[in-house]
């Protein structure tokens, strides 16, 4: 730090002098809006409304929930008092968003969560004046949630899960993991909007890896059966699950199966790995949860959808299963440990 | 005289109280002035010192990624092989979050090895990147920092780069999202409602606490803060903050350059927060200087009631003295002035009092001399007229002509007066008569008569005068028998035997003073002459009353008739001789005069 000279000119005493003229006033003002809040609080409890894919009971969104509601009371409010809110969830039935959507809106809240690109596209159809938030959208420009990252224009905003180019990274991680990988069985849920860019993206990326994508459509946790026993009919070497969040739902079922037919798998979510899932390599959607209700919460306090940016995962998690491993006869490699960020032993 | 009185301790009171408030807030102003300077200066520093810490904190965080940089750069020769410059990539992506790229380029700038964090790697591709800036600017030796550049036009990166030592030497270069200073600048507490953020050198937005800022590439080169720092005017500016739309608050702004990478760090809190310090001396010292007035008011107060209080002492001292109360003492003990005043003030007293006592001393002497003198010339009045007749001339009464219907007149002469006198001196004449005289008068006093003249040898009394009294015709009687007898031994210097005639008469008679100068109390009427006649018709040693006196003497006197005798102006008259009392307590006359038709009269006669 360079001296500065200590002593205050009459200009600059005169400006700090008006600035405390100015901050005398200022206190006054705020002291006067202190007392017009404690007399005006306001009589409308703010709502946030949260539409999820599963059932609250749920095991999976049970954890969501909570840790939205964590966050909310993190923020400072008390459930029930300062904020009230509204879950639903399409338990299973992915049809039931647009229905469930109407639902949340008909209850006029202040802000939607969305907890994925489906849930987000549902609101965004059914609402163009309620602020959405979304966690969990692979794409949101692509799928036409916002006019840009930067400067998302309309009444949503909220959190992309990861950029498209992660899926190339994800199916770069699983052939390294099995070297020898020529074909990769894609697990897609129809019915989920997310996935036809991220589709492409590897489609694109595949190539350049010498691997050949089979492309596998389910569309009920009944389908794993088959789908998978097709992938290996036709020489899948592993598997990229994009059958979110229908994998969820019976996620030891598809664990099972992947372990019965030895196929190592890239998951989208890291929480697929401490149950039994192989690997990966995704940004923690937990924390995502967190930070959807930090801008839901300045929604509320004023703030406009269109002029909060959409942020992008910056941290990744890159979690193993090392039993899975065994299990399915996989030697991990020491570069994808060097790379690992976590260790399921 | 209130208002006079409360006049003077107004005026002490406001002088005292302008003097002292006066100097009082003149010297709080000057306190006031000086002190709100030096801490609005501390305050700046203060603010100055927190940009520096933060300001530290980025350096550090900067600094982090450029000794990782530079380690990954110079642990492998340029002719390590792709696998192990993996390797060695992958564990710098591991070991700072904020690295999202590695790239290796060859000494051509040739792209050997690109590692993301975010997408597949690529290993050989030979790209050509020996025109980004990356690799024309980075300098043996030394770690290269890109500009700040915004990945979908949203994420603030920057490409930091160390070149390998040597002609075949490759370049490193990472790319950093600058999104992840976010965890430092968001944990600079900066007061309540004041935070830290971070421009690059373009006054481009590169870390805030609000990250939505940052993503939508604000640029706050317009902000005369940041305008100022740009411009390299290490001035502190105290600045309406206009950072989100609409928002425009009173800010002090302090920054400091960290360099590398070129970018500033400013510290920013309300002007009200920051100055919040600078509120509360402001409102301690007004509240103090409140109290120094309202003190130095009451002590004004009192000091003007001190002052005035001796002063009211005088006052009231002077008035009582003024009043006349001489004994009156001015206690006035405050040692000063005043108190000298109020011993003048009774020293004159002192010397009035005296005066007084003299002067009314004088008074009285005169007075008595006066009186004296009045006394005097009231016996000489006296002498020659009655007291009543004298307080009425002094009373202004003048002329006094009194009428009264009884008086009894009394005329003594001395017989053959003109044959003693030719043979005696004048002066044996005179103390003869003065003699008789002086004896006639002690019995008139004696018998309360009043005398009037002496004419010559004549001597005029008469009774009932001034004053009326019934015995008058009494009083006179006795005085003639003691006259008579008074003069029987008596002789005149020739040897003769002194014998007066007495003639008496009763009526009524004007008695007064007329005119103005040698005035005398006379009497006048037709008894006064006849009782005259009474006397020049009379018998020595013998005498005559009329017979108006002896109607009213008769029964206590004895009486000769003389029958009727021709009285000169008057005709025939009948005449009597008293010749003395009845009750016998007096000789009577001895020899009665020669005379015709003397016939005793009276009850012993």
């Amino acid at each position: 730090m360079h001296e500065r000279p200590v002593l205050l000119s009459r200009r600059q005493f005169l400006r700090h002098a008006s600035g405390l003229g100015l901050s005398i006033g200022a206190a006054l003002a705020l002291a006067s809006c202190d007392r017009q809040g404690l007399v005006a609080r306001p009589a409308k409890v703010p709502l946030i409304g949260v539409l999820g894919n599963g059932a609250p009971s749920g095991p999976r969104f049970e954890a969501v929930w909570g840790v939205l509601r964590q966050r909310v009371k993190e923020l400072g409010y008390v459930e029930g008092q300062d904020v009230v809110l509204e879950y639903r969830g399409a338990e299973e039935r992915e049809g039931r968003y647009p229905e469930l959507a109407a639902e949340l809106i008909r209850l006029n809240p202040d802000v939607i969560v969305a907890t994925s690109t489906t849930t987000a596209v549902a609101v965004k159809a059914a609402t163009s004046t309620i602020p959405i938030v979304f966690f969990g959208a692979a794409d949101p420009v692509g799928s036409g949630l916002v006019a840009s990252l930067a400067r998302p224009g309309g009444n949503v905003t909220g959190l992309s899960f990861f950029s498209l180019s992660v899926a190339g990274k994800q199916l770069e991680l699983l052939k390294e993991v099995v070297p020898g990988l020529r074909r990769v069985a894609v697990l897609r849920y129809v019915a989920n909007e997310g996935t036809p860019p991220i589709v492409a993206t590897i489609q694109t990326a595949a190539p350049s890896l010498g691997l050949e994508l089979q492309v596998l459509e389910v569309n009920e946790p009944d389908d794993f059966e088959g789908a998978l026993a097709a992938a290996v009919n036709e020489g899948a070497g592993g598997v990229y699950d994009l059958a979110l969040p229908l994998s969820l739902l019976q996620y030891e079922r598809l664990h099972d199966l992947l372990v019965k037919h030895r196929l190592p798998t890239m998951h989208s979510l890291r929480d697929y790995v401490p149950s039994g899932g192989l690997m990966a390599y995704a940004a923690n959607y937990f924390d995502l949860g967190q930070r959807a209700m930090s801008l839901a919460d300045r929604i509320i306090k004023g703030a406009k959808p269109a002029d909060l940016p959409v942020e992008e995962p910056t941290k990744f998690d890159f979690a193993i299963n090392l039993k899975t491993a065994q299990a399915i006869g996989v030697t991990i490699p020491q570069s994808i440990l060097l790379q690992a960020t976590e260790r399921v032993q | 005289m209130i208002g006079r009185r409360g006049s003077l301790f107004r005026k002490y009171a406001v002088v005292f109280i302008l003097l002292v408030s006066g100097a009082l807030i003149t010297s709080s102003l000057v306190q006031a002035y000086f002190a709100v300077g030096e801490n609005a200066q501390s305050l700046v520093r203060i603010q100055r010192e927190k940009a520096s810490a933060a300001a530290a904190r980025i350096a550090l965080f900067v600094d982090e990624i450029q000794r990782q940089v530079r380690s990954a750069a110079e642990v492998l020769p340029a002719t390590a092989s792709a696998e192990e410059r993996r390797g060695e990539y992958l564990r710098l992506l591991r070991l700072v979050p904020a690295i999202t790229e590695v790239s290796y380029l060859d000494a051509a700038g040739r792209e050997e090895l690109r590692v993301s964090r975010l997408a597949m790697a690529a290993v050989g591709s030979g790209i050509d990147r020996s025109r980004e800036e990356a690799f024309v600017g980075a300098q043996a030796g030394k770690t290269y920092f890109g500009r700040v550049y915004f990945r979908n036009e949203s994420e603030p990166y920057m490409t930091i780069a160390a070149r390998q030592a040597g002609p075949e030497g490759g370049l490193l270069a990472v790319e950093v999202n600058l999104k992840l200073i976010w965890d430092v600048i968001s944990r600079i507490k900066v007061g309540q409602a004041g935070y830290a953020y971070v421009v690059d050198d373009r006054g481009q937005l590169v870390a805030h606490p609000d990250i939505s800022l940052v993503l939508r590439k604000t640029d706050l080169a317009a902000q005369p803060q940041v305008r100022a720092a740009l411009v390299g005017r290490g001035d502190d500016v105290f600045v309406n903050v206009n950072i989100a739309p609409g928002v425009e608050r009173g800010f002090l702004s302090a920054h400091e350059r960290t360099d590398p990478p070129g970018w500033f760090v400013f510290v920013e809190q309300p002007a009200e927060e920051a100055f919040a310090p600078l509120l509360e001396l402001a409102l301690r010292s007004a509240l103090l200087l409140v109290a120094g007035v309202a003190l130095a008011v009451l002590a004004s107060l009192v000091l003007a009631d001190r002052m005035v209080r001796p002063i009211r002492v005088l006052q009231a001292g002077a008035t009582r003295i003024g009043a006349g109360a001489l004994d009156e003492r001015i206690e006035v003990r405050t040692g000063d002035e005043l108190e000298a005043l109020a011993d003048e003030f009774n020293q004159m007293t002192g010397k009035l009092r005296e005066y007084y006592a003299t002067l009314e001393a004088k008074v009285e002497e005169r007075t008595r001399e006066l009186s004296e003198e009045r006394e005097k010339s009231e016996r000489l009045l006296l002498n020659v007229l009655p007291r009543t007749i004298a307080e009425r001339l002094k009373a202004g009464e003048e002329p006094i002509a009194d009428a009264f219907p009884e008086t009894t007149v009394l005329f003594a002469d001395i017989v053959d007066f003109t044959g003693i006198s030719a043979r005696v001196s004048p002066e044996q004449m005179v103390g003869m008569l003065n003699g008789v005289f002086t004896e006639f008068d002690r019995l008139a006093a004696k018998h309360g008569l009043e005398k009037i003249k002496t004419i010559g040898d004549c001597y005029m009394v008469v009774g009932g005068l001034p004053e009326p009294r019934p015995d008058h015709a009494e009083a006179v009687a006795e005085m003639a028998l003691e006259i008579q007898e008074a003069l029987r031994p008596r002789r005149a210097p020739t040897g003769d035997r002194l014998r007066v005639r007495v003639g008496i008469n009763t009526g009524p008679a004007v008695a007064g003073v007329i005119g103005t100068a040698k005035f005398a109390y006379d009497l006048w009427g037709d008894a006064v002459n006849t009782a005259s006649r009474m006397e020049s018709h009379g018998l020595p040693e013998g005498i005559q009353v009329t017979e108006a006196t002896y109607l009213r003497l008769k029964d206590k006197y004895s009486f000769e008739s003389r029958g009727m005798i021709d009285v000169k102006g008057k005709g025939p008259m009948a005449t009597y001789l008293l010749l003395g009392r009845l009750d016998g307590r007096t000789a009577p006359l001895a020899a009665a005069p020669a005379g015709a038709g003397r016939n005793r009269t009276g009850p012993a006669g």
